[in-house]
């Protein structure tokens, strides 16, 4: 087995010699299509929003989503500065970091979907009409995200408390961060097209 | 264990039919299950074929017939093309860079069994009223067919999802696996060509995925995203689809194009003509396949200042396919060629693919498209291109590796029959359809008018041929596999670097890393003349 | 496996992420005070536009490390934004 492991870890050589790990690799390649992903959906939303425009969007509450936004910024800042400490081998940072994230994230949720309600409430749902209809599927897909981001995080986070991190094997922590600051720029360019355009 | 170990053991059965990270037995499974769904579509082929024999109705009725014919494109496209070039490109990438697997060799078997799952769902679907809406999935047809659709854009999600993870691998493993010295100007072209198809898979088929969610959104949760009654949009249907389904073209075909160009320096004995003309014409291919998708949308009731500029970049898209065409000949120009399996099923290749790939061009047309837009015209392209192009390409990186992949060598007088009982098939069946869709024979309608007899049943004697045509193969490979001669590590004299182990490969790929010294078709050249003095001798040489 | 690239200790950057993050508080509350204005539709939506992009491009060169990391990764993350771009104008023009 020994021998073996070892020819296993030149083989990213080549990765190596470009500055390139692989496991980042992946993981941009994967960002790469979840771009092409909420692109068909934001693509869907615009081209009913240009083509046919409607009231229906005066009905968005700008002041309460302004304040998820902030929260959402609020947890990427937590994710890169918990990258920073673990990388500075501060592992019970990383933990208060990944908890601050978790429970950002989680406050975003319960906004989304105090949002939802008081939006229904009004009457605008899912089947109401084409706005509805393309404004919750791509907010509930983003939330979606969200939600899978916190439950990544959760399991960082139990992972940090056992010691499953340290300088030199922070690349976890990173793979996930990559991830929600990727969520966190969908939610800027989602605030903008949806609620400020 | 020594080469010859390796190549007498038994063959272990049981290991591809688990979960198995191993690069070399993913990529048999995909070739097994797809050949399989490749039989299964076959079988709804003859039965459209059986129907349209005659005009009148005889064994289907009108919607059966949709659904049968939508059943074929989706297995056809979706659980045969697109996933044997998986198969492929699993099994050959790792061996052709010189790596030991791939870089996530977890994902990759979720990938197959992900990939298996779609197609069995896709299989289930047939018997819940099966989707009737063509492949295309067209709103607002497919929001009012039976409940079968939902079961089938379900399984397109799935096998969508399993080429995703497939391409993010194979792209993963290109850049940072590659052996010491396989520099990007050496990698052999089959890997240059999954590179460009990956990009296609990565960049397009997450947008089929929003589509078919809208669609399953509107079928099941009441989104009004395609009902015009509420403001909904159709169009917009189409868009998302053919931003996936054309460059789905070029993903069926791109990796073809590699295995031909594998194929033709060594069975000419020359080195390629073109090298790096071919590998930036791959990648030329997918970007601009990106911006061409709404030429299928000619008729569509598209704002007609958009037709122009889809016209134009489609046409353009001959330009890098004809430096393929023109260097492949070059290579194969003055050489030594010799008329193996491989070799004229990639001859057959380029005559039947430069007859799809042209009369895409006259496709690109507006007029003329508006002319033949859905006739038979459609359906003889298309089937040119994939299965003339596709498929040949495909058999021929079947024998070409056979003896890689099992060990021993095939029958080539077998083989040669399969060959050209598939070519002629080939003709027969696709070039009677021309003539009737420039006649005005509609596509997809399970009767027609009396005057397209003939040329129908022409269409089905070849559909038989056919599939009579896949007997000898079957019966090669199961023979060959259990008696076939012992290929020996390189049978053929290849110089990539799947060819300079043994066959086939053991576990870890290569007994000591490979170090490449030149690139991969230097016949003639200095080093790889060199390269050449130390390989045994090929079979039949 | 381990991570050759990142592997180590390295530098605390808290102090630029602390700037990174002030300034993207900062755009985002004047987006919410632009919003609340009544000033030309045109001019406004360009601001908001160029705004939000000035946001994703400091989260993905600060907190994703793009700035520092290899170029290839931008090229992947940057050429499907690119197309997505190109995919939504034809769609909305069709």
């Amino acid at each position: 087995m020994g021998s073996q492991t070892s020819a296993l870890k030149d083989h990213f050589r080549a990765g190596g010699e470009l500055g390139i790990n692989h496991i980042k690799l992946g993981m941009w390649f994967f960002i790469a299509s979840e771009v092409m992903f909420f692109g068909g959906l934001i693509a869907t939303f615009l081209n009913f929003k240009i083509n046919s425009p409607t009231l229906e969007g005066e009905l968005l509450d700008v002041t309460l989503v302004g304040i998820n936004t902030f929260i959402l910024l609020g947890s990427s800042f937590a994710v890169v500065l918990g990258l920073d400490a673990i990388r500075q081998d501060k592992p019970r940072q990383l933990a208060f970091y990944l908890g601050i994230t978790i429970v950002l994230g989680v406050i975003f949720l319960s906004g989304q979907v105090f949002e939802f309600r008081s939006l229904a409430a009004e009457g605008l749902t899912l089947t109401s009409s084409v706005f509805g209809s393309s404004f919750f599927t791509m907010t509930s897909f983003h939330g979606l995200h969200v939600l899978i981001g916190v439950l990544w995080a959760s399991r960082n986070f139990i992972k940090t408390l056992r010691g499953g991190y340290s300088s030199s094997t922070s690349i976890g922590i990173e793979l996930f961060g990559i991830y929600w600051h990727f969520v966190d720029i969908v939610w800027i360019i989602l605030f903008t097209v949806i609620y400020l355009i | 264990m020594t080469n010859e170990e390796i190549m007498t053991a038994p063959i272990r059965w049981r290991r591809y039919f688990k979960w198995n990270t191993d690069h070399k037995v993913i990529g048999v499974q995909y070739l097994v299950t797809t050949f399989i769904f490749f039989l299964i579509g076959g079988v709804l082929a003859m039965m459209m074929r059986a129907e349209l024999a005659q005009p009148g109705k005889d064994i289907l009725d009108g919607a059966q017939y949709n659904a049968v014919m939508t059943n074929h494109g989706s297995v056809m496209i979706f659980l045969w093309i697109i996933p044997v070039f998986a198969g492929f490109a699993n099994y050959f990438i790792p061996l052709m860079i010189g790596a030991e697997d791939m870089a996530f060799p977890n994902l990759n078997a979720a990938s197959y069994f992900t990939f298996l799952l779609g197609g069995l769902v896709m299989m289930g679907s047939f018997f819940l009223g099966g989707a009737n809406t063509g492949w295309t999935a067209y709103v607002p047809l497919s929001i009012i067919a039976p409940d079968g659709q939902t079961i089938w854009a379900v399984s397109l999600i799935l096998v969508g999802t399993s080429s995703l993870m497939g391409a993010i691998n194979f792209m993963t493993t290109i850049v940072t696996m590659r052996a010491p010295g396989m520099t990007f100007w050496r990698l052999p072209l089959f890997v240059w060509g999954m590179i460009a198809t990956s990009l296609l898979v990565l960049l397009a088929t997450p947008v089929l995925t929003t589509g078919l969610i809208l669609v399953i959104l509107d079928r099941v949760a009441g989104t009004v995203f395609f009902d015009a009654n509420a403001g909904g949009d159709p169009i917009l249907y189409q868009n998302i689809f053919w931003f996936y389904s054309h460059p789905a073209v070029y993903i069926m075909i791109l990796p073809g194009m590699g295995i031909i160009s594998e194929i033709f320096p060594v069975f000419s004995r020359k080195s390629i003509f073109g090298y790096r003309m071919i590998a930036l014409s791959s990648l030329a291919i997918s970007v601009l396949g990106l911006t061409v998708w709404a030429h299928h949308m000619f008729t569509s009731g598209l704002n007609p200042g958009m037709r122009v500029p889809f016209m134009i970049t489609s046409m353009i898209i001959a330009v890098p396919t004809g430096v393929k065409m023109f260097s492949w000949l070059a290579t194969i120009w003055d050489g030594k060629i010799s008329f193996t399996t491989p070799m004229i099923f990639a001859l057959g290749f380029i005559s039947l693919f430069v007859i799809g790939g042209i009369t895409g061009i006259f496709l690109a047309a507006i007029p003329f498209n508006i002319h033949v837009h859905d006739t038979y015209f459609i359906v003889a392209h298309l089937h040119f291109v994939l299965f003339g192009g596709s498929v040949s390409a495909i058999y021929a990186g079947v024998y070409y590796w056979f003896p890689k992949i099992t060990g021993r060598m095939y029958n080539e007088t077998l083989g040669k029959i399969h060959f050209g009982m598939n070519f002629v098939g080939t003709l027969l069946t696709y070039l009677p359809m021309f003539l009737a869709g420039m006649l005005g024979m509609p596509r997809r309608v399970a009767d027609y008018a009396p005057e397209f007899t003939e040329l129908n049943l022409l269409a089905t004697l070849g559909g038989i041929l056919l599939a009579f045509s896949t007997i000898p193969f079957l019966y090669n490979v199961i023979v060959s596999l259990a008696k076939g001669e012992l290929a020996g590590s390189n049978p053929w004299r290849g110089l990539t670097l799947e060819w300079q182990t043994s066959s086939p490969p053991p576990e870890h790929n290569f007994e000591s890393s490979p170090l490449v010294t030149s690139g991969p078709y230097d016949y003639g050249s200095a080093e790889g003349a060199q390269e050449l003095l130390e390989l045994a001798p090929a079979a039949g040489d | 496996m381990e991570n050759n690239i990142a592997s180590g200790k390295t530098e605390s950057h808290v102090r630029t992420y602390v700037y990174v993050f002030l300034i993207l508080a900062a755009i985002t509350a004047f987006e919410i005070y632009l919003n609340s204005l009544t000033i030309v539709q045109e001019i406004q939506n360009g601001l908001f536009l160029i705004l939000s992009l000035i946001k994703a491009a400091l989260i993905g060169a600060f907190f994703m490390h793009l700035h520092t990391d290899s170029k290839f990764f931008t090229f992947i993350f940057v050429g499907p934004a690119l197309l997505f771009i190109m995919f939504a104008f034809f769609t909305i023009a069709s």
